[in-house]
């Protein structure tokens, strides 16, 4: 949330897209601009992250962060050291439906819990389709390889896949 | 004609060697996606099909085919997350912030695969700037799973993974910074894979998360998503963050040798 902070800047009103016909100087483009071309989730994003950046915070919460991600970093490393793949689900259910989540950002956020890891840790991860539950909705299960293994995570996928396949 | 959407998906080796032996055509294959496209246009998985532009390139492609001039994505028909610019087309990052906006230049993973003869049908529907999981945060409104109607497509890259499970096209790219390649393809019953950090450039890419964004495949099979990193994967000078190290021929090492050992983490 930090980095879209930063990197959603560039969205002014200005230097791309769309640029509100309700402004009348600089600051109102800016503002409207901003508060008319983006949605509410990428809103609650921006604030987040420019709050966490801020002075007084920027050390109890982005510094801690970047320290939790080396932890996460390191620990999954030296787990794959002794072993060449991580077997875990991709999500913790199948697909919900359609606005179930949408109240509760936070609730939304947990659907990706499994696989925040291999992106706090940078390291190739793949979702494979294992079976359908009894309501026929297709579910998956994550394999998350080595720093560059992406040879031998495909390979391994492509094994996978066929031991599980349904006869 | 075998093209249709319940029958099982056809490997591109296979397509390849159909199309070779005129038994097949490229038009036709492109005709068939785009009939589908409009079929399921309900589940609004695309933000805008480049139909005529993926009929005149199955052409030229099914003639370089035939002459054995084909690159390695020859027939292959994919679709693009809406973040991912490719020259002279829309890219709006599911946002109405730039709903009208036109790429001035295309991404690095375009131009690979445009170089080996991929056919680029559309740009799909995604999360406003990748932001979210279950594709409800678009500008253009949610995508609908193909398996039940009533349920999401996961997100962000959720009109990326519907368009490969529904059968609108074959393969899809897609982004991943917290799971927005993997969550959908989980939810849609696809592979999906999230390279490297410094895999795929990311040259081209609408920034959400620069530490963490990666370009990542969204198929029906392991093997097409080995095929096409093999393409999109590789240094870029454009993107500092790509990695120097050589891209391996991953479709021909798919061989898995070693032997299994299962160790089970428990809570403790």
């Amino acid at each position: 949330m930090a980095e879209s902070s930063s990197n959603l800047a560039r969205y002014d009103g200005v230097h791309y897209g769309y640029r509100s016909p309700n402004a009348v100087d600089l600051e109102s483009t800016y503002k409207k601009s901003r508060s008319e071309g983006f949605g509410t989730e990428v809103k609650r994003r921006i604030l987040l992250g420019t709050f966490v950046l801020s002075a007084g915070h920027y050390d109890s919460f982005y510094g801690k962060a970047q320290q939790v991600r080396r932890l996460i970093r390191e620990k999954t490393d030296e787990i794959l050291r002794d072993h060449d793949f991580i077997l875990l689900p991709t999500s913790p259910g199948p697909a919900f439906g359609l606005g179930e989540k949408t109240e509760d950002p936070v609730v939304m956020y947990l659907a990706d819990i499994f696989t925040v890891q291999a992106s706090l840790a940078g390291i190739p991860a793949i979702s494979l389709p294992l079976r359908n539950n009894s309501r026929n909705l297709p579910l998956g299960i994550q394999l998350i390889g080595k720093r560059f293994g992406e040879s031998e995570l495909l390979a391994f996928s492509k094994y996978l896949m066929e031991v599980t396949k349904i006869q | 004609m075998y093209l249709h959407a319940m029958e099982p998906y056809i490997p591109l080796n296979v397509l390849q060697l159909k199309i070779k032996k005129g038994k097949l055509n490229l038009t036709t294959v492109v005709e068939h996606y785009l009939r589908r496209i409009q079929e399921e246009a309900h589940l609004n998985a695309f933000i805008e099909v480049y139909e005529q532009e993926a009929l005149d390139l199955a052409l030229t492609v099914n003639e370089k085919i035939m002459n054995g001039t084909a690159g390695k994505l020859a027939g292959m028909v994919i679709g693009i997350k809406d973040l991912i610019c490719y020259k002279d087309h829309g890219v709006s990052a599911g946002s109405k912030i730039l709903e009208n906006y036109v790429s001035i230049f295309s991404s690095t993973v375009v131009e690979r695969m445009l170089a080996e003869d991929v056919i680029i049908i559309g740009r799909l529907n995604c999360d406003e700037f990748a932001m979210g999981g279950s594709n409800e945060n678009s500008y253009f409104g949610p995508v609908k799973n193909y398996a039940d109607n009533t349920k999401v497509s996961g997100g962000s890259s959720g009109g990326s993974a519907v368009a490969v499970q529904a059968g609108l096209c074959m393969a899809a790219l897609g982004t991943d910074t917290g799971g927005s390649v993997r969550q959908p393809a989980s939810f849609c019953g696809i592979v999906g894979l999230k390279p490297t950090y410094g895999r795929v450039s990311r040259h081209g890419i609408v920034a959400y998360a620069s530490s963490f964004d990666q370009v990542g495949p969204l198929t029906n099979s392991v093997e097409d998503t080995a095929l096409i990193m093999e393409v999109i994967a590789g240094h870029d000078d454009y993107d500092s963050t790509s990695s120097t190290k050589p891209v391996p021929l991953y479709s021909q090492e798919l061989t898995f040798e070693g032997k299994n050992e299962l160790h089970i983490y428990r809570k403790h």
